[in-house]
C-alpha cells in the first residue's frame, strides 16, 4: 500500500504525497521556511491542519525558535531541531501512515530537506464546552461537575478524585473511519483480571468502522444476550466513576462522548444514586422507595386491568361501584383505553424531549390538560385509567438512570397483554418469565442480580439500604463470577 | 453425566423452602387431626428431618453422585436401571399431579370461566421456558420468590390474629389426646407429602457447590418449614373450626378470605394465590428437572438425542396429567389414598431404606 511507505528524503515528494493524501484540502497548511541565521541553507517545512491546532503555540514555540536557530549540523539534524523547538511532547516519525495519523490528531509535522525523518510536535487544541452540571444525573448534595465530550478532560476529572498510582489507563484507537480513541481505566490492585481480559478482547474485536458515541461501544460489547435491560452502566459523573473503579470495575472512556461506560454492571446499581452515599446512612429510605416505585411501575397497570376485568371481588365494594359508574359512560374497553394512553404517554415524552423551549408551555397545556382532563370530562376515557397510567410514569421517573427506566417499557406492554387475557394468573406467569430472564443474565460473567440472586450476604450491606461508610468502603466487594457461564463460553 | 457444581447452598435452601411450603401450606395438610393438627405437623417435621438426613447419608456414602449412579451401584446394573426408570416416571407423574393441582386451583379461585386446557398449556410453556434457561437461573430465582413467599407468610398470621376471626376456644382446652388419630394423619400421608418428596433432591444435589453444608442447611429449612406449617394449621383450625377445616379444598384461602383489614383490604386471599402459584411452579420445575436428569443418566450409554429425550419427558408429563384428573375430587382422592401407598412409601421410604441396609451390610462385610 502506498500510504505505509517510508518518508522520502526529498522535501517536495513528501509534501506532494501529504497533499495527495489529504486531497489538497484547503485546511492543510504547509509553511516552508529557511532559517536566515544558518550557515548552511536548509529548507524546513511545517505542516499542520489549520482548524485543530493552537496557532499561537506554533508561532511562539516552533516558528520563532526555528527562525532564530543558529546551530545546525548535517550530522544529527533531528536532534538539533528537537533542541530548538519549545514543545514538551515531540516524537520522531518515519512512515507516511504515522505522519498522517499525527496530522489528523492535531500535531504539527516538521519536515527537513534531504532527511527521511520528521518531527511531530503536539500542538493540538480541541474545541470543547465548559464543564457543567451532569445533565442526566443531577444530585442535590455532592459534586456538581459532569463529564464533557473531551476524553482528556474526563480523565483529568477522574484522576483528580482518585490520586493513585495504581490507576491504569490503557488507550487504543478503534474505528477505521473515525479513529476514535478509547481508554480503559481500572485500578491494578482491585480489578478482576479475567473480567479485564474479557473486556479488552471485546473492545479490540469491535468491528465498527465508525464510533461516534460511547453507546456504540456499549452495544458492541454487551454481547449476544437478548434483553432490554442495560448490561453496561453509563454515567456522566466523575464521582460515580471513581466509586465504581474503587469497587474493582473497569471504566471505558470514549473520546467525543460525555457518557463513561462502566462494566460489569449489576441490576441493583441502576437503582442506586450517588446521593445515597452523601446522605445519612440506614435511615434514608430513598433507595428502598426507588426500588419499590420501579417494581410498582411495572405492576400497577397490569393489576388494574386484572382487577377490573377478572377479579372484581378483590376491589373494595365502594370503589367497585364508583368504577362501574365511570365505566358506563365510556366507549372503549379498559384494555384498549389503557394501551392507548400508554402509547400516548410515550409520544408525549418523546416529543417533549425534543421540543424547542419556546413551544413547551403550549405543549404542556395541550398535552396534559386537554388530552388528559378534558378527555375524561368529555366521557372519552375513564378517570381511573388516566390516574393509573399517569402514576405509572411518575413512579418510573424515580429510577435514577434513564436507560434503565426505559428498559421496562416493552415489558409493561407484555404484562398488560398477559393481564388482559389471564388476569392475576397471567401476571404471575409474566413474573416467572421476567425473574428467570433476569437471573439468566450476566454482565461480563457476573450474575446480573447479584448480590441478591445468587445471595451474597457480605455484599448486602450496600444493596437495599446503605450501611455506614465504615462498614462498606474498606471491605472489598466480591463480584463473584459465574463459573458456569465462563466455562460454557470457552 | 458429570455434573458441574453451580448451585450455592443458600439458593438450594430457598428452593427447598419453596418446595416444602409452597403448595403444602395452601392445601392445609394434617387438618384431619383436628385440634391437634399443629402437633401432627410437628411430628411429621421430625420424621421428615430424619428422612432427609437419611437421604443425605445415602448421598454422602455414594460419593456425592447422582440418583441413577447410586441406584446402579447399590442394586446392580439391571435392577438399578429399572428402578431409575421408575424414579424418572415417578418424578414426571408427581410433576403432572402438581400441574393438575395448580390448574384446578386457578380454575376454582381465579379464572372460573377459563377452560383448564389453556391454564395447563400456559403454565407448561413457562416450565419449558424455565428448562431452556437451565438449572442455574431457576435456582437463583428461588431467592427472589422465596423472599416474597416468606414475607407473605410472616404477614398472614398477624392479619389473621388481628382480624378477630381467630377463635382460640376452638383449640383450647387440650383434652383427649387422640394419639391414634394423630399417628394416622402423620403416617403415611403427612410424612410423604411434603417431606418424603425431598428425595427428588437426590437428582439435583450433584450440582451443589458446598457439599458439606447440606446437612445443616437442609435441616434448618425443614425445621423452619415444619414450624411454619404447624403455625398455619393451628391458625386455620382456629378460624375454620376443627371439624370443618378438613372439608375445604383450600383451607388457607378460605381462612384468609375471612380477614378484613381496616375496612379497605377486604380480600387478602390474593396473597395465598401468589404463594400457591410460586410453590407449584417450583415443585413442577424441580420434578421436571429431576425427571430429565435421571432419564438422561439412564440413557447416557445409548447416546440419545438430548432434545428428543427432553421432549419425551415433557410429553410424558402432559400425558400423565390427563390420567384420572377430570375433576378435582377424583384427583384429590387418588392423591390421598392411592399415591401415598403405591408410590410415595415404596419410592420415598422403602428404596432408600434398602440402600442404607445394603450400604451397611457391605460396610460390615468389607
Amino acid at each position: 500500500m502506498k500510504s505505509i511507505e517510508d518518508l522520502s528524503d526529498s522535501l517536495k515528494t513528501n509534501i506532494a504525497s501529504i497533499q495527495k493524501a489529504f486531497h489538497s484540502n484547503k485546511e492543510l497548511i504547509v509553511r516552508t521556511i529557511s532559517p536566515p541565521f544558518l550557515e548552511v541553507k536548509k529548507e524546513i517545512c511545517l505542516v499542520y491542519l489549520d482548524t485543530i491546532v493552537d496557532k499561537s503555540v506554533i508561532q511562539e514555540h516552533i516558528l520563532r525558535p526555528l527562525l532564530q536557530m543558529k546551530d545546525f549540523s548535517a550530522a544529527h539534524p533531528i536532534h538539533d531541531i528537537s533542541n530548538t523547538i519549545e514543545i514538551s511532547n515531540i516524537q520522531v516519525i518515519l512512515t507516511m501512515n504515522e505522519l498522517i495519523s499525527h496530522l489528523t490528531n492535531g500535531n504539527t509535522i516538521i519536515l527537513i530537506e534531504e532527511i527521511d525523518q520528521c518531527i511531530s510536535a503536539a500542538t493540538e487544541e480541541w474545541k470543547d464546552r465548559a464543564f457543567t452540571f451532569p445533565q442526566s444525573q443531577r444530585v442535590l448534595k455532592g459534586p456538581q461537575i459532569g463529564f464533557t465530550e473531551l476524553a482528556k478532560n474526563n480523565l483529568s476529572l477522574i484522576k483528580r478524585g482518585l490520586k493513585n498510582e495504581k490507576l491504569v489507563i490503557e488507550e487504543q484507537t478503534i474505528g477505521a473511519e473515525t479513529n476514535t480513541s478509547i481508554s480503559l481505566l481500572y485500578l491494578a490492585n482491585k480489578v478482576d483480571h479475567e473480567i479485564l481480559e474479557t473486556v479488552r478482547n471485546k473492545v479490540q474485536s469491535i468491528e465498527l468502522s465508525s464510533i461516534l458515541d460511547s453507546s456504540y461501544i456499549e452495544e458492541s460489547i454487551s454481547g449476544e444476550q437478548i434483553t432490554s435491560f442495560p448490561l453496561v452502566f453509563t454515567t456522566e459523573r466523575p464521582d460515580v466513576t471513581s466509586g465504581h473503579l474503587l469497587e474493582g470495575k473497569i471504566a471505558i472512556i470514549c473520546d467525543g462522548s460525555p457518557n463513561v461506560l462502566i462494566v460489569p454492571a449489576l441490576f441493583i446499581q441502576f437503582l442506586q444514586s450517588p446521593e445515597d452515599y452523601y446522605e445519612k446512612p440506614l435511615f434514608e429510605l430513598t433507595r428502598l422507595i426507588r426500588i419499590f416505585s420501579f417494581i410498582v411501575s411495572i405492576y400497577l397497570i397490569p393489576f388494574y386491568i386484572a382487577l377490573t376485568l377478572f377479579h372484581q371481588e378483590l376491589i373494595p365494594s365502594e370503589l367497585l361501584i364508583n368504577l362501574a359508574a365511570q365505566r358506563q359512560i365510556v366507549p372503549l374497553p379498559v384494555v384498549l383505553e389503557v394501551i392507548l394512553f400508554m402509547l400516548l404517554f410515550q409520544v408525549v415524552l418523546e416529543s417533549s424531549i425534543r421540543l424547542p423551549t419556546g413551544i413547551t408551555l403550549a405543549f404542556s397545556i395541550i398535552g396534559t390538560l386537554i388530552l388528559g382532563q378534558s378527555a375524561a370530562d368529555a366521557g372519552l376515557v375513564q378517570l381511573a385509567s388516566l390516574v393509573v397510567v399517569s402514576a405509572t410514569y411518575v413512579l418510573n421517573f424515580a429510577v435514577p438512570i434513564h436507560p434503565f427506566a426505559n428498559s421496562v417499557k416493552m415489558i409493561r406492554f407484555f404484562f398488560v397483554f398477559l393481564a388482559s387475557v389471564f388476569g392475576i394468573y397471567g401476571i404471575m406467569l409474566g413474573t416467572f418469565v421476567l425473574v428467570n430472564h433476569l437471573c439468566s443474565l450476566n454482565s461480563f460473567g457476573v450474575p446480573y442480580l447479584s448480590p441478591i440472586a445468587p445471595l451474597k450476604t457480605a455484599d448486602l450491606k450496600d444493596t437495599l439500604i446503605r450501611f455506614p461508610l465504615k462498614k462498606i468502603i474498606n471491605t472489598t466487594k466480591k463480584y463473584s463470577k459465574d463459573d458456569h457461564i465462563k466455562n460454557h463460553k470457552k | 453425566m458429570k455434573a458441574k457444581p453451580l448451585i450455592g447452598i443458600m439458593e438450594m435452601q430457598f428452593v427447598m423452602v419453596l418446595f416444602l411450603l409452597g403448595s403444602a401450606i395452601i392445601l392445609g395438610i394434617g387438618l384431619d387431626a383436628g385440634e391437634y393438627s399443629w402437633l401432627a405437623n410437628l411430628l411429621a417435621g421430625i420424621t421428615g428431618l430424619f428422612l432427609f438426613n437419611l437421604y443425605v447419608y445415602i448421598w454422602n456414602e455414594n460419593r456425592h453422585q447422582s440418583l441413577n449412579f447410586i441406584l446402579i451401584a447399590q442394586f446392580g446394573r439391571h435392577i438399578g436401571f429399572i428402578i431409575s426408570i421408575v424414579y424418572a416416571v415417578y418424578f414426571a407423574y408427581i410433576a403432572s399431579r402438581v400441574l393438575n393441582d395448580i390448574v384446578h386451583f386457578i380454575n376454582s379461585t381465579l379464572l372460573h370461566n377459563m377452560h383448564p386446557f389453556f391454564i395447563k398449556f400456559t403454565i407448561f410453556i413457562i416450565i419449558i421456558y424455565t428448562y431452556s434457561k437451565g438449572l442455574e437461573p431457576f435456582v437463583r430465582s428461588a431467592v427472589i420468590f422465596g423472599l416474597v413467599t416468606i414475607s407473605f407468610l410472616m404477614l398472614i398470621p398477624f392479619f389473621i390474629v388481628l382480624s378477630g376471626n381467630f377463635h382460640i376456644d376452638y383449640i383450647l382446652p387440650f383434652h383427649s389426646l387422640d394419639v391414634k388419630k394423630i399417628v394416622r394423619t402423620v403416617f403415611p400421608a403427612l410424612v410423604t407429602f411434603p417431606y418424603g418428596e425431598l428425595i427428588v433432591f437426590l437428582a439435583l444435589l450433584p450440582f451443589l457447590k458446598e457439599k458439606k453444608a447440606l446437612v445443616k442447611g437442609g435441616s434448618i429449612v425443614i425445621v423452619i418449614s415444619a414450624i411454619l406449617l404447624s403455625i398455619f394449621s393451628f391458625l386455620t383450625i382456629g378460624v375454620l373450626h376443627p371439624d370443618l377445616a378438613k372439608s375445604y379444598s383450600y383451607p388457607l384461602v378460605t381462612t384468609i378470605e375471612h380477614i378484613g383489614l381496616i375496612g379497605f383490604f377486604q380480600r387478602l386471599d390474593i396473597m395465598a394465590v401468589i404463594i400457591f402459584m410460586i410453590g407449584c411452579y417450583f415443585k413442577i420445575t424441580v420434578f421436571t428437572f429431576a425427571s430429565i436428569f435421571v432419564a438422561k443418566d439412564c440413557t447416557a450409554k445409548w447416546k440419545m438425542n438430548h432434545k428428543s429425550l427432553v421432549s419425551a419427558i415433557f410429553i410424558v408429563i402432559i400425558a400423565l396429567s390427563y390420567l384420572y384428573s377430570d375433576n378435582n375430587s377424583l384427583h384429590v382422592k387418588i392423591g390421598l389414598e392411592l399415591v401415598p401407598a403405591l408410590l410415595h412409601v415404596p419410592l420415598q421410604i422403602v428404596v432408600p431404606a434398602l440402600i442404607v441396609m445394603f450400604t451397611f451390610v457391605r460396610g460390615k462385610l468389607a
